[in-house]
């Protein structure tokens, strides 16, 4: 009987005045008003509250120490299981690096970077998200991650140099996991290899406080290491942080490619700007001589 | 019994109309932004940008120079004055007239169009996104010392880019963005139409239904044009679809073009 007596007002209600929508206006205000208070209870801590919002922009903890960056920071390829030729191929990398002749990477030739791209991060990273995918934008080395929600894998993934990554929430932890990779790539700015057969699984949670996403990145690449290994990379929230824009291929001086080694064609230069007693050329010269090069 | 009921109607809408707008705000977005998400690919791809009218853009002498040349040299075949050639950034506005698919994510500060070309993205920062001190313009190092592997420095520096730097806002439906802090080495479309670093450019983004978006572009550049002017472009949300990693320098390396035309 209320509950009729309550319903015939609703109907009146909602036939003199269309702003009642469909509601019980005589139950919803005491909904309302806890809702607003709810509402406003949440504005007030931020949304790091949400344990499953990444989104805002964060940096790489390590590269903030003492302002200071060094490539140290840049390395993973620390006491890792490696076979013995990729122990060998890693030593004589890292030899080239502190030689100053670095190997023409994807990273170094302007190349989608790959794993190094968020592993030996240096500037910000935005997260844009949605119910259907996940988005990371770095603005060093300008990588764009794509990490589609509650998908498979395709049947036959096309090689790329980042891969293809699908992600799931495992309670708080976001699960990224990702294969596809073209094998040009390498895990740091020294070197350390890894090959096509890479299988990255990444476990990303953020701090209770908001201000902290940690990824645990676990690799498996049995082309090169006896087993999986796992390493710690941590972000702090950044806030107000603009992405700059990083053109890597903007200025392609002949002088530095000239010191980088090449242990593959593909990577040398389609276009340069000549270089001739430390000038640099006003035109840049392209050659397309190269252009039935095999891809490495 | 009437009133009274009435009054309290009032209350418990204009508390839930309230209740929705803190969200809104909360999030940064409403159900009507949602629908710009998606991947898009323009109509009609714009090899040389015109007025609203069709016609050349209004360039002051000097300019009008340099975009006959760079027509003359392209005829030619020297695409030299053309940094994309390379594959640097084409930079904003073209990455919105070439035929290169790109990807609208909306978040409740950003928003961020994907582009497939060369995989560049550009983010448009919503209030509150950015921090609120603004240094004064300045190129970036490594464009005066070298292209490779230069780090950046750590400080939230303006500098100029290629893609620059865009605010933006909801308006009703539509979103509002203006661009600067663009670098005048790149051009404002493929015939090769030039701009300096003075270039601001206000967007206006709008569904024309629900799978075809509306970008109309308004161009001020007092060193380049001898008065503002608009232009606007269409595009089709393919739906279902993804971008693609597209790498510009793999590409050339083939014989392919550094941007379709």
């Amino acid at each position: 009987m209320v509950f009729a007596q309550a319903e015939q007002r609703q109907s009146d209600c909602v036939a003199k005045h269309p702003w009642c929508f469909n509601m019980k206006c005589e139950r919803i205000l005491p909904i309302v008003i806890g809702l607003m208070l709810a509402s406003n209870a949440h504005g007030a801590q931020g949304p790091q509250n949400n344990m499953r919002d990444f989104s805002g922009t964060w940096r790489d903890w390590q590269s903030t120490i003492g302002k200071t960056q060094t490539n140290q920071m840049f390395v993973i390829g620390v006491d890792l299981p490696y076979k013995p030729a990729t122990q060998d191929l890693t030593a004589e990398r890292l030899e080239m690096f502190k030689a100053g002749r670095d190997r023409a990477s994807p990273h170094l030739t302007c190349r989608p970077t790959g794993v190094q791209g968020f592993t030996a991060q240096k500037g910000a990273m935005l997260v844009v998200q949605s119910p259907q995918q996940i988005a990371l934008l770095f603005e060093d080395d300008r990588e764009v991650r794509h990490v589609y929600l509650n998908q498979q894998h395709p049947t036959e993934v096309k090689p790329s140099y980042t891969g293809d990554s699908i992600g799931h929430w495992d309670g708080n932890t976001l699960v990224i996991d990702t294969i596809g990779y073209n094998g040009k790539g390498q895990l740091d700015e020294i070197g350390t290899p890894h090959s096509m057969q890479l299988h990255l699984v990444e476990r990303v949670t953020k701090s209770k406080d908001g201000h902290t996403l940690t990824d645990e990145l676990t690799f498996t690449d049995p082309e090169y290491y006896t087993g999986p290994f796992t390493k710690t990379r941590t972000w702090n929230l950044f806030p107000g942080a603009r992405l700059r824009d990083y053109d890597c291929a903007e200025n392609p001086r002949e002088d530095d490619f000239d010191k980088l080694t090449f242990d593959n064609d593909w990577y040398k230069p389609t276009c340069v700007r000549p270089v001739k007693d430390g000038k640099a050329a006003e035109k840049v010269v392209c050659s397309h001589s190269s252009s039935h090069a095999d891809t490495p | 019994m009437k009133l009274r009921l009435g009054a309290r109607c009032v209350i418990g809408g204009l508390l839930a109309l309230a209740t929705q707008l803190v969200g809104a705000v909360e999030a940064g977005t409403s159900a009507s932004h949602e629908p710009f998400a998606g991947v898009w690919q323009i109509d009609s791809p714009v090899f040389a940008v015109r007025t609203m009218t069709g016609e050349v853009p209004p360039l002051q002498n000097a300019a009008a120079q340099v975009y006959h040349r760079h027509i003359a040299e392209r005829k030619q075949g020297d695409t030299s004055f053309d940094s994309a050639t390379w594959c640097a950034s084409v930079g904003i506005p073209r990455l919105m007239f070439i035929d290169s698919p790109f990807e609208i994510m909306v978040g409740p500060q950003h928003i961020a169009f994907m582009h497939e070309w060369n995989w560049w993205a550009r983010v448009i920062y919503l209030k509150g996104a950015l921090s609120s001190s603004v240094p004064p313009l300045r190129r970036p190092a490594h464009i005066e010392s070298t292209g490779i592997g230069i780090l950046p420095p750590i400080e939230n520096v303006m500098t100029l880019g290629p893609v620059g730097l865009s605010r933006g806002e909801w308006v009703g439906d539509e979103l509002l963005v203006t661009t600067d802090h663009l670098i005048d080495t790149t051009l404002i479309d493929s015939a090769g139409l030039p701009h300096s670093d003075a270039l601001k450019l206000t967007e206006k983004f709008r569904l024309r239904s629900p799978d075809v978006l509306e970008d109309r572009i308004r161009f001020e550049d007092p060193q380049i044009f001898t008065r503002p002017w608009e232009t606007v472009v269409t595009y089709h949300r393919k739906a279902g679809e993804r971008i693609h990693e597209d790498v510009c320098l793999d590409r050339i390396k083939t014989g392919e073009p550094a941007v379709r035309e």
